[in-house]
């Protein structure tokens, strides 16, 4: 069972094998706004259930935490599927094959064919439960071989031109796209960035944390904008711009910005390091201090 | 750390220079790491192989109002650094 999915101008095809295809309900909400009519996408991902019950799993097990997520060898992995009851050696593995944890499922990632292979750990009806994720982190490895990424950020568009507002968890993204009510959000979350005829676009994605129910309006989902300028936000008393420099803007993006950085090819962090170069030098970058109650376009367009 | 060897820019470190100094980067790990001016002529140093106390010497005549204790021990710290961030490794057995 199929469905393809469109990220930005990247279609992926996400094939559910045995017990997984009981996730196509999840999936077909997840990214009801997303789908495409498209049998074959540029990239495929496979998707099976699989028994952790072989002992050895090379998880680096960090003592009184459990691991969220973690980047594994994949020599260590290759060693231990094949020891794996039900496992058919369907994906080949090299060394340049990425291999990553994530709750209780692992991802293996092909950066020369940007193929993808999931296998969910967990028997029962909580085994799709690190799905939605795992998806995410294969989406992001795609998109990297394209030079595009996810990124911790708040898309809104105004006059057809998009504005991003940076931000961890709890900076207050969502709580900015309120201040918003006029123009298009895009994502709350991880918009897609992405290099389209010499320049920098952004686009919606799946990913956000705006009202799941309500979703994204149609119009939206086929809106994409030329990045206007950067705004890294910090709740405050007061509404003001500070100028920030391209060195910090670049950094601050590369180092924690970037949804699933770590786990790209050297290729493509490669070439989002050439990308946010070229886009902290070429667009304005702003902290943006920021408060629910005030008008902060004021500040945004008075620069 | 024995400083008398010599180090070299581990594969595909990328340097991007800037005005006041250089990002380096390594596309394998993430690791970014934005370095001074001085850091940079050291890196650059680095890139011909040239020997620590060669490129004490290079630092000291291109600097010489500091004291070339200093430069030394800035120097060291600095390759100690960039040898624990993966972005160099000493040239061992040549």
């Amino acid at each position: 069972m199929e469905l393809t999915v469109k990220l930005a101008e990247t279609n992926v095809t996400i094939s559910l094998l045995g017990q997984a295809k009981k996730a196509i309900p999840l999936c077909n909400l997840y990214f009801r706004h997303f789908l495409h009519p498209d049998q074959k996408g540029d990239a495929e991902v496979v998707v099976s259930v699989l028994k952790k019950s072989n002992a050895g799993f090379p998880l680096r097990e960090k003592a009184g935490s459990s691991i969220f997520e973690q980047l594994l060898p994949t020599e260590d992995v290759a060693a231990w599927l094949k020891k794996s009851p039900g496992y058919t050696e369907d994906f080949p593995i090299s060394e340049k094959t990425i291999s990553a944890f994530c709750l209780g499922g692992l991802l293996l990632f092909s950066p020369d064919t940007a193929a993808g292979r999931i296998y969910l750990l967990e028997e029962g009806p909580g085994c799709f439960k690190p799905l939605y994720r795992l998806l995410w982190m294969y989406f992001a490895q795609v998109l990297g071989e394209r030079g595009g990424c996810f990124l911790h950020s708040a898309a809104v568009v105004k006059d057809e031109e998009g504005y991003l507002f940076m931000g961890d968890s709890g900076a207050g993204k969502s709580t900015f796209v309120k201040l918003c009510p006029e123009y298009e959000v895009l994502s709350d979350d991880g918009p897609i960035i992405s290099r389209r005829d010499g320049e920098y676009r952004v686009y919606p994605s799946p990913y956000h944390q705006m009202d799941f129910e309500r979703g994204l309006d149609k119009e939206v989902i086929q809106m994409s904008a030329r990045v206007k300028g950067l705004y890294f936000l910090i709740k405050d008393d007061r509404v003001s711009l500070e100028r920030i420099s391209k060195k910090e803007a670049f950094s601050m993006i590369l180092k924690r910005y970037i949804h699933f950085f770590p786990y790209l090819s050297a290729q493509a962090k490669s070439a989002l390091f050439d990308h946010f170069f070229e886009v902290c030098y070429e667009l304005p970058t702003y902290y943006l201090h920021f408060r629910r109650d005030q008008d902060v376009w004021k500040a945004i367009i008075g620069k | 750390m024995d400083f008398s060897q010599r180090f070299r820019a581990n594969n595909n470190i990328i340097l991007r220079e800037e005005d006041d100094g250089a990002f380096l980067f390594d596309p394998k790990t993430g690791n970014l790491k934005y370095i001074n001016r001085s850091a940079k002529d050291t890196f650059l140093l680095l890139n011909r192989e040239t020997e620590v106390s060669q490129m004490i010497d290079h630092l000291f005549s291109l600097y010489s109002d500091v004291d070339r204790e200093q430069i030394q021990k800035d120097v060291e710290s600095f390759l100690m650094e960039l040898v624990e961030n993966r972005f160099i490794s000493p040239c061992e057995g040549e």
